[in-house]
């Protein structure tokens, strides 16, 4: 019922807003968490399988709210979508534009963890991930709590029954 | 208490943290953190189970697996192209399949327990698709890796990649038919985790192993099976954890390994100098000189519980211990050996060799249980030697349990009278002779066995037709023990199992000898069934006749069942279930080994005996009446362990010939008249009734 109203309202012929839609990507509207609006091409917002979902099945047309991100991560994030569109651009500089992207502190790499999660876009996920993976690695426990203020609520003797668990990571 | 002091303890904890920078970390939902160590190399990724509990979580709810391919085809060089072919199609399919059933592991972090590949190698183009296989693996936290990598005659072995060995999380590495190469390691390399590394055809050389063994300070087990050439070493030294140690087909060894319970060895061994392991428990050592080995052994292994020998050269064996509780001596000698045994915690004595030892003594205590001694003699066999073996079991007199096993291979014979001492007696492969019954009388007469075994693996079985023929026609010799003060062995002998190659196919018989008890000859199988037919009638039943093709039991039973003796496959089935899933049920009444029994009544046209007749009762939930043709008892009642359902299975019994379903003529009293009766047999009755299956036999 919503796509037909869509296209009965604008009142062109059907193959005129196809066309339309091929040949430049129709602008979608999205609505971050504290109400700032974002307008983008359709090619750049469905690299998130989630705004992709929601255009094919016809939701796309008014604005597209976005409870769980918040304005300054969604400008991030769209920023990464924009640098992925054309898949044609050449690969070292993608690396580059990406290890400068994720270059961010601790706090926002959380967000952007998140907003990739929700609005599912999967090299986003990777690359957040490895990014968080590299802090990790090489690092004794307790300066991995340090820096990521993770609490250790084990009692020592627990500490010790979880090394021996897995005895081959914790000796030298 | 201790826990809710624990719970403030923690939210203390909390509260505090909360005050401070928060752990936003910790707060991922969880399938993003599984992402995040997917990323991390394996030991940093299990290190990160310390953090907090919810970085346990994370790591313990990692999905975990076992990956287990097999592919077992293989063809030799002299098929023809199109087996050829066919053959390296299905490589390609079950190449296939692994790289599918490892998709996963791109996207995902797993733990996985276990892989094992097994498979022929045909072509080395493979080997690229192993080496990815291995590395992906290797990536997820691999715990048991598994190669048995044979390769086809032309074919090179498949080289195991290097990275193997720097795998963290590793613990067990079992190959066999791969290549390890020996510039894999140096000196200054970092140590693994290993704790088992088995290695079985594998093409590697002797440094390479002292290498390998440097690198694995925390081994535990070491199995070397035919791996190198000729005039090979090993030295099994700088292990200081391991406890267990199999060798196998080297030349030279040296051992120093402090902690060492376990070590087995095959290969001449002249002195013990180059061995030192003093906590060795179990010892096995295969040619060695006894003269030079015995005179040091407690000396060197002082903890020695298990001994197992195989000795060369001999003429003297003295062995005293006072921990030693397990013995095995294999003499392969033609010498005749002095025997003297002084261990006063024995528990187990075997001894196998091709003469009765001239002179023996054996000083232990009460606790020896089990006694097994293969005797396999050459040359004639007479009186005296049967005096010598009477002098020599003897020995045994005080010690019950005594089971001989006995290796024929001449063919003369007298007989002698013995004592009875020998509990069980196995008879190896009888040769074809004249006359049975020297050898019978000769061997029973000396030991009075309370069980006989015999096997035969040539087709000729003209020995056991002769045992069924010896020991059933008993009766035709009642007075056998009237004009001697000794009764003979027919009053012991309890139970006879015979294994015998008839048809391309091994068969086992086993009965229990019983005074009155004769083969029916062809005339007494049609009279028995005669009497069957009869009582049918007398209870107005019909019989509705099933194949007779070994399959009868279940074919009837299904008849009963389903009205359809077809599904006899089926009810086998349900009853080896049943077998296997109570065994403690009805192993006691089986004759053999409980898996061998399982693995013969599972096979198509195996008759089915009174222990599944019980257990497809117990199956079921349903009371089975037989109608039998025995002389003595018309018919026997088969309860369920647990009833399930009043309805009746009936069969006929045609004693050891044949099974068939019966039914009531018409609609008639016969059930009530059946139900008045309350005979109850259980399965150790039923072996009263065990006649021998050879009924079969003597009528072909």
């Amino acid at each position: 019922a919503i796509q037909s109203s869509r296209f009965s309202c604008v009142g062109f012929p059907l193959a005129y807003i196809f066309l339309a839609c091929k040949k430049k990507s129709m602008a979608l509207k999205l609505k971050s968490s504290d109400n700032k609006i974002f307008e983008v091409e359709e090619l750049v917002a469905v690299q998130s399988e989630t705004i992709k979902s929601l255009v094919e099945d016809g939701c796309a047309n008014n604005v597209i709210p976005l409870p769980n991100v918040d304005s300054k991560t969604l400008e991030l994030v769209l920023d990464w979508c924009k640098n992925h569109v054309d898949v044609k651009l050449d690969e070292e500089k993608l690396k580059e534009y990406e290890d400068k992207f994720i270059e961010v502190d601790l706090a926002v790499l959380y967000d952007l963890l998140m907003a990739a999660n929700y609005l599912n876009i999967k090299d986003l996920l990777n690359r957040a991930s490895q990014k968080v993976a590299d802090m990790l690695k090489g690092k004794k426990p307790e300066q991995i709590r340090e820096t990521f203020n993770i609490v250790n609520d084990f009692s020592p003797e627990e500490e010790e029954e979880i090394r021996k668990e897995n005895l081959w990571a914790f000796e030298e | 208490m201790g826990f809710e002091k624990e719970k403030k303890r923690r939210k203390a904890i909390f509260l505090l943290s909360t005050g401070d920078a928060v752990d936003r970390i910790s707060q991922l939902p969880e399938h993003i953190l599984h992402h995040i160590l997917f990323f991390m190399p394996p030991k940093d990724a299990a290190r990160t189970s310390t953090l907090s509990m919810t970085w346990r979580q994370a790591w313990n709810s990692l999905p975990r697996s076992d990956f287990t391919f097999s592919s077992r085809n293989s063809y030799y060089s002299f098929v023809s192209e199109e087996e050829k072919a066919k053959f390296e199609e299905e490589s390609e399919q079950f190449i296939k399949s692994v790289d599918e059933a490892l998709l996963p592991l791109r996207e995902q972090k797993k733990i996985i327990q276990r892989f094992s590949l097994n498979m022929s190698l045909c072509d080395a183009k493979y080997d690229s698709c192993i080496d990815n296989w291995i590395e992906l693996v290797n990536g997820n936290h691999i715990e048991t890796l598994d190669l048995d990598i044979l390769s086809m005659i032309h074919v090179k072995n498949y080289v195991l990649p290097q990275k193997t060995f720097s795998v963290e999380s590793l613990v067990k590495l079992s190959l066999r038919g791969c290549k390890i190469e020996s510039d894999y390691f140096s000196y200054n390399m970092k140590p693994i985790c290993l704790r088992e590394l088995t290695l079985r055809f594998v093409e590697i050389d002797s440094h390479t192993i002292m290498k390998i063994l440097r690198c694995c300070p925390l081994l535990e087990v070491f199995v070397l099976d035919l791996c190198m050439k000729m005039r090979s070493f090993v030295h099994l030294v700088n292990v200081p954890k391991l406890k267990k140690a199999k060798l196998y087909g080297i030349s030279w060894v040296r051992v120093e390994a402090p902690n060492l319970e376990v070590f087995h060895c095959e290969r001449f061994i002249g002195k013990l100098d180059n061995i030192a392991c003093s906590k060795v428990k179990k010892l096995k050592l295969k040619s060695v000189e006894s003269k030079q080995i015995l005179p040091d052994i407690n000396y060197k292994f002082p903890f020695l519980e298990t001994l197992y020998l195989r000795v060369l050269r001999s003429e003297t064996i003295k062995i005293s211990s006072r921990v030693l509780k397990r013995l095995s001596l294999l003499c392969d000698d033609q010498i005749v050996p002095l025997l003297q045994i002084n261990c006063e915690n024995l528990h187990s004595f075997e001894f196998d060799s091709e003469s009765i030892p001239k002179s023996f003594s054996i000083t232990s205590s009460a606790c020896l249980e089990k006694i097994v001694h293969t005797l396999r003699p050459k040359g004639s066999i007479d009186t005296f030697w049967f005096l010598r073996l009477r002098r020599y079991l003897g020995k045994f007199k005080e010690h019950q349990t005594l089971s001989l096993h006995f290796q024929l291979t001449t063919n003369n014979f007298t007989s002698e009278e013995l004592v009875p001492i020998v509990k069980h007696f196995e008879l190896d492969d009888v040769p074809t002779m004249q006359d049975y019954t020297a050898v019978l009388d000769g061997l029973l007469w000396s030991f009075h066995p309370k069980a006989l075994r015999t096997y035969s693996n040539i087709e000729n079985n003209e020995f056991i037709k002769f045992l069924f023929q010896a020991l059933i026609n008993r009766d035709e010799e009642p007075n056998c023990c009237s004009d001697s003060h000794m009764k003979c062995w027919r009053h012991y002998l309890k139970a006879v199992t015979a294994k015998y190659f008839d048809r391309r196919k091994w068969k086992y018989v086993k009965f229990v000898p019983k005074t009155n008890a004769k083969v029916p000859s062809a005339n007494d199988v049609k009279s028995d069934h005669q009497r069957l037919l009869e009582r049918l009638k007398l209870y107005n039943l019909v019989e509705n006749e099933v194949k007779g093709d070994g399959n009868c039991q279940f074919r009837a039973i299904a008849d009963q069942l389903y009205g359809d003796p077809d599904l006899h496959t089926f009810v086998r089935e349900l009853v080896i279930e049943q077998l296997k899933s109570q065994l403690e049920l009805y192993q006691n009444y089986v004759p053999m080994s409980y898996n061998d029994y399982l693995e013969k009544m599972s096979k198509e046209g195996e008759w089915g005996d009174h222990v599944t007749l019980q257990a497809a009762a117990d199956r079921f939930g349903v009371k089975i009446f037989l109608i039998t043709s025995f002389k003595d008892t018309c018919y026997i009642e088969i309860l369920p362990h647990i009833q399930k359902s009043k309805r009746v299975l009936m069969l006929s019994f045609w004693a050891e010939t044949h099974y068939n379903s019966i039914n009531p003529e018409a609609e008639s009293l016969a059930v009530d008249y059946l139900a008045l009766h309350d005979v109850v047999l259980s399965p150790g009755l039923w072996s009263y009734l065990q006649l021998p299956r050879e009924s079969e036999f003597f009528s072909q």
